[in-house]
């Protein structure tokens, strides 16, 4: 079991979420796992909605509580240059002394940052903007600036006609993908009320919740939680179900569902994936774990699907890509099914066996196992190489060789 | 490479498995919930017209059973169309026989 550290910091988080609460109506859930999702250092998130909906609010509430005025938040739909999110040469130093001195933009330099409507930012500003996420710095004429922990909130609406299609690495940078929906009546009512109470400025009115240390000292101990093997083995099953693929989709020309065509899994969710999730998706479902037991003292499986809708949505390509959100939901319904099955046919312990040494008879249920899961096959496929090389078995009797893949 | 937290999570798992070992042979119990509507063993359900269990248990003598019956019955639907082309083929032969006698 790991060691469950009751922080003193987790009432600010608490406050925050109270205080986000009571400025933003509806849309909880995706209220929850932003606010896990701010927990963890270089805190990326996008938000999509249609316009109208409160992404830029909800944006602006969360910079505001968590850094007061000291946000900078660049928009798309303006022309934005190149000084003002990198930086610009200082003309005087250039003049009098021939050198080439750089005044770096306010948005590399401050912890929080926004980015109103992504998807209209040009693609040099695209570019930069990728760089300081991939590589945590951002260069202008030929100097480098390392940039230091932020929090990073942009938003977008998908259904926008856009000046700029953003490369799907890009997207990828963002750590979570949340989508807001539009308020039903009662919902309407209260964020009337919402208004009048405020003076119809709901941002003015967010009051600053965190002092400058507190974010990285709860960042700091969210990083030293530990989460339990098994949940981590979670993780990482769940994320190699979207991205397996027995017949080598990641490196095939052969596009789907015409690959798929024949094969013995195609009820699975990988039938379901063109596109599979990148590695960043469980370090990110790890670190919302993390989050989460922090917060709340505890972090289930069911959690991990929960957050996994955030984490995939954005990093997978769909066979149907039409209706992303309903895609996601059932492909991880799917997934409760398979986890079940998992567990009820022992399959990690007769790994586990088979691992400690070779057995005839646990090899041969394995393998039926392995017929009714890819992940489990692919792990029992590397132990069968390892026995081929003893000559503990032939590779006649693979599994491989019995499912055609070799 | 073999990971460390791979096996850990392996012995993890395995920890709460409860099985009986006898030497090479390890065997363990598997709670089946069955109501009166719903089978869980391939014949009864077979047999009935109620709904199934969420797993439906194949001994392997059945399967091998199914496996025959269905191999003789692909045996029976080959000679059955092998017949069925003959006939027809002996039909259109004795119409166009009867054709050409009334014609002539």
């Amino acid at each position: 079991m790991g060691m469950v550290i009751m922080s003193s910091k987790r009432p600010l988080v608490e406050r925050l979420r109270e205080e986000l609460a009571k400025r933003f109506i509806g849309n909880e859930e995706v209220i929850s796992i932003l606010m896990l999702n701010l927990l963890h250092r270089k805190s990326t998130t996008l938000i999509r909605a249609p316009r109208g909906t409160g992404k830029s609010t909800l944006m602006l509430l969360v910079l505001k509580g968590l850094f007061g005025d000291e946000f900078v938040v660049i928009s798309g739909a303006s022309e934005v240059k190149r000084g003002e999110v990198v930086g610009r040469l200082h003309i005087p130093s250039l003049e009098k002394k021939g050198r080439e001195k750089v005044l770096w933009a306010k948005f590399v330099q401050a912890q929080g940052k926004g980015i109103d409507e992504v998807n209209r930012l040009n693609p040099y500003t695209t570019a930069n903007i990728h760089h300081l996420m991939q590589f945590g710095e951002v260069w202008a004429y030929g100097q480098k600036y390392t940039v230091e922990d932020y929090t990073l909130i942009a938003n977008e609406n998908p259904g926008d006609v856009t000046t700029f299609i953003q490369p799907p690495p890009f997207y990828d940078r963002f750590d979570i993908a949340l989508y807001l929906s539009s308020l039903t009546v009662s919902q309407k009512f209260a964020l009337q009320e919402l208004n009048n109470d405020y003076g119809y400025d709901l941002i003015k009115s967010m009051p600053r919740v965190m002092e400058p240390g507190d974010l990285a000292e709860i960042r700091r101990e969210v990083e030293e939680t530990e989460v339990e093997p098994g949940l981590i083995g979670f993780i990482n099953t769940l994320v190699r179900d979207f991205q397996v693929c027995v017949r080598g989709k990641e490196h095939s020309s052969v596009p789907l569902p015409v690959l798929c065509e024949g094969c013995h899994f195609t009820r699975f969710v990988c039938s379901r994936v063109k596109e599979p999730p990148s590695e960043r998706a469980t370090l990110i479902l790890l670190q919302l774990a993390k989050a989460k037991k922090w917060l709340e003292g505890k972090v289930e499986e069911k959690d991990v699907i929960e957050m996994a809708k955030w984490v995939l949505i954005h990093r997978m390509g769909f066979l149907n890509p039409e209706k992303p959100l309903k895609e996601i939901s059932e492909l991880l319904e799917r997934e409760k099914e398979r986890m079940f099955e998992r567990e009820s046919r022992k399959q990690w312990f007769i790994l586990n066996e088979l691992y400690n040494g070779f057995s005839p008879g646990l090899y041969r249920t394995a393998k039926e196992i392995a017929a009714e899961d890819n992940v489990f096959a692919e792990e029992l496929f590397s132990l069968e190489e390892k026995w081929v090389r003893e000559g503990k078995i032939s590779r006649e009797e693979t599994l491989k060789v019995g499912l055609g893949l070799e | 490479m073999e990971s460390r937290s791979f096996r850990k999570f392996l012995e993890e798992k395995s920890a709460n498995i409860k099985v009986e070992r006898q030497g090479q042979r390890i065997s363990w119990d598997e709670e089946i919930k069955r109501d009166k509507y719903s089978f869980t063993g391939f014949l009864e359900f077979a047999y009935s017209n109620k709904t199934s269990g969420d797993y439906i248990y194949l001994e392997r003598s059945t399967a091998f059973d199914i496996l025959d019956r269905m191999n003789w019955m692909e045996r029976k639907i080959k000679s059955l169309t092998m017949r069925l082309r003959i006939l027809f083929i002996l039909l259109t032969v004795s119409m166009i026989a009867a054709a050409w006698g009334w014609l002539s």
